[in-house]
């Protein structure tokens, strides 16, 4: 029988959750696993709501990234209607994804992510969070705090809530950026830069130190996914489906993403209800892929703006060999702030930002509809059928989080392969295994449509199947 | 959502209704900085989960300007900031259990140092007001309304419990702003 270790659930991450790493009879790491136990019945629980209502549902599955199922279950909706939304709704809702990114990705890095990164891995659990950081770092958690107030405000100067704002509809958007709200976004913009690079430069500053860790923490070969516009270019909200594999080179191209279950298909796990999305044509578990910041970057052919751009090259040249790493999620992460930054700045220029035509008029025109985005964890789809009234028959919704399901699996299975010697998980092993998780910013209230509380729970299961070891933490 | 504890682990921090004239008082007192604030939270899709998020966005439209209700999914860390600039706060949450009538009123104050189960993109109220400390050096007076609920399964709308609880929290809520507007008026008159 082989054995088991069990850390369940894993803290600073969302919802419920657990690891079991199983050993062979040897002792070492055979396989890993990350399982989420909490039941997924959102896509039942859609059913019979008249699609219109859709993005105001489907956007309160989660607190943290509302705008991402907003936006795809709006673009499921245009599908439904068979529109092309007005230039200017395609270009605010554009702007709400910016900001849903900024606010997002700055959570993710300044207050889950770089307690590990700038405190070590090694520091004690009640030094190694927000508290840690702020008492080594006092004005770069202030910083974090207001970089994500900047994108929250975007969202909130948009949808009129911060949270959970109705505004995406089906055809466009309710509603235009309101009077001052030009003026309010392009007089944070500075501050939002400076945070940015200020960050970047503090992580680019650290790298050396953590040579390791990008060479344990989920560096292996794998596909990547994500969307392109028409240059194959960084896209965030539209555009055309992508797959490279490790050394850049294009595997499929020009993928529209209404067809996606010809190319992905998804494996089911009897211990998880976190779905297991892979590439199908390389069939399962081989068709593995990432998707998020990390897959965003390594497949387009650049980002499109001028100090992103400069920041992917040098991402490039840097990370030449290692950038299958996992561990450069967060690397890509504050690029990606970076871009959309510039993004927003861009779009606050464009004149069709200010036309009143925000919605297109029409019926259902078509029983069966399919939305997808990139949210900052990586690819969203809302895929829905519905009746001649507009009622939803079937949803399938595809989160980022379990796409990197089977990554994060497997990076798991490399930190404790690399680091586990014997029948207990030292602290510092199990540091790295959070750490390694967390690159990901996994977000399980999306993957399974829930929320939960999060203390650690370590356990190693001998190959008699008795525990052998036992951790809480949290 | 808070789990309710059972009557004889919480007696020691149960505290009177908020009827009761002596705990008005002190659910009123509050100290010095900005405008008063309410923070609603759960989640609306699981039934009685949301009533502290309906509680906030029932207040939104009737408290008085010097009161801010804010109605969220959970509390994330830009609320601190929030925070840091109220005069005295007011969380409302659902929790797991209690009975009719069982609305709970307690004073909280900000998690020990380290204690704080950092969660993913969430914190517990005492985690936000300990971050509050730590990023502005300053903590208001913070109350927990907690409202009694049975159902925290997928769906929408509130079983009769939370109902009749979320109905509680908001006259109380609403009492408690009225107590505050009057103590802010003397206060400007003596200015």
């Amino acid at each position: 029988m082989n054995r088991q270790i069990l850390i369940d659930p894993v803290t600073r991450i969302e919802g419920h959750a657990k690891i079991t790493i199983h050993l062979d009879e040897e002792n070492q790491v055979r396989d890993a696993r990350f399982h989420v136990g909490q039941f997924r019945g959102f896509e039942k629980f859609c059913e019979g709501r008249p699609f219109w209502e859709m993005p105001g549902i489907t956007a309160r599955i989660c607190g943290i990234c509302p705008v991402s199922h907003l936006l795809a279950s709006a673009k499921a909706g245009d599908a439904i209607l068979s529109v092309t939304i007005p230039p200017a709704a395609n270009l605010l809702r554009r702007l709400m994804n910016l900001g849903q990114i900024v606010q997002s990705h700055a959570l993710s890095f300044f207050h889950l992510s770089a307690p590990d990164l700038l405190l070590g891995m090694d520091a004690e659990p009640a030094r190694r969070n927000v508290f840690g950081l702020i008492a080594a770092e006092p004005e770069l958690a202030r910083r974090g705090i207001r970089l994500r107030q900047f994108g929250q405000e975007i969202i909130e100067l948009l949808g009129g809530k911060k949270i959970h704002p109705a505004w995406s509809v089906p055809g466009g958007v309710r509603a235009s950026l309101p009077e001052g709200g030009r003026d309010t976004i392009l007089n944070r913009l500075p501050e939002a830069y400076a945070t940015a690079r200020a960050a970047l430069d503090r992580f680019k500053g650290l790298l050396d130190r953590f040579e390791e860790e990008t060479g344990i923490f989920g560096d292996f070969p794998s596909l990547f996914m994500g969307l392109v516009d028409e240059q194959g270019n960084w896209e965030h909200y539209d555009g055309k489906l992508r797959f490279v594999d490790s050394n850049a080179n294009i595997v499929a191209d020009g993928l529209d993403p209404a067809d996606y279950s010809e190319f992905i298909d998804e494996a089911v796990q009897h211990d998880s209800y976190l779905k297991s999305p892979y590439y199908r044509p390389l069939g399962y578990p081989g068709g593995i892929y990432r998707v998020g910041p990390l897959a965003r970057l390594s497949l387009c052919t650049r980002i499109g703006t001028p100090a992103a751009d400069r920041e992917l090259q040098e991402f490039r040249d840097r990370h030449r060999g290692t950038s299958t790493s996992s561990f450069l999620y967060h690397h890509a992460r504050l690029i990606e702030i970076l871009a959309a930054l510039e993004s927003i700045e861009r779009i606050l220029a464009d004149p069709e930002l200010q036309s009143d035509h925000l919605r297109a008029v029409a019926g259902i025109n078509r029983l069966e509809g399919v939305g997808a985005s990139e949210a900052p964890r990586g690819t969203l789809f809302h895929h829905y059928k519905v009746d001649k009234n507009g009622l939803i028959r079937w949803v399938n919704l595809i989160i980022a989080t379990g796409q990197n399901n089977l990554a994060m699996n497997r990076t798991i299975a490399q930190i404790a392969r690399h680091y586990i010697r014997g029948p207990e998980i030292p602290e510092s092993v199990l540091n790295r295994i959070e750490a390694g998780i967390r690159a990901y910013d996994p977000c399980l209230s999306c993957s399974t449509h829930a929320l939960g509380a999060m203390p650690l729970h370590v356990q190693l299961v001998g190959a008699d199947g008795s525990i052998r070891h036992e951790v809480w933490r949290g | 959502m808070a789990e309710d504890q059972g009557d004889d682990d919480r007696s020691a921090t149960l505290l009177p209704p908020l009827g009761a004239r002596g705990r008005d008082a002190d659910f009123a007192s509050g100290s010095s900085g900005g405008a008063h604030l309410v923070i609603g939270y759960g989640n609306l899709l699981r039934r009685d989960d949301a009533a502290g998020y309906l509680a906030a966005e029932s207040l939104a439209g009737r408290l008085p300007a010097s009161i801010r209700a804010i109605a969220v999914a959970q509390l994330t860390p830009e609320l601190a900031a929030e925070l840091a600039l109220a005069r005295a706060a007011c969380f409302v949450d659902a929790r797991l259990g209690g009975a009719a009538g069982g609305l709970l009123v307690e004073e909280i104050f900000p998690d020990e140092a380290g204690s704080t189960p950092l969660l993913a993109h969430s914190l517990s109220p005492g985690g936000l007001m300990q971050l509050c400390g730590w990023l502005y050096g300053r903590v208001p007076r913070c109350w927990l309304v907690s409202i009694p609920g049975v159902d925290f399964e997928l769906g929408l709308g509130l079983s009769p419990l939370a109902r009749a609880g979320l109905a509680e929290a908001v006259r109380a809520i609403d009492r408690w702003s009225r107590s505050l507007e009057v103590i802010d008026l003397d206060r400007d008159g003596r200015n």
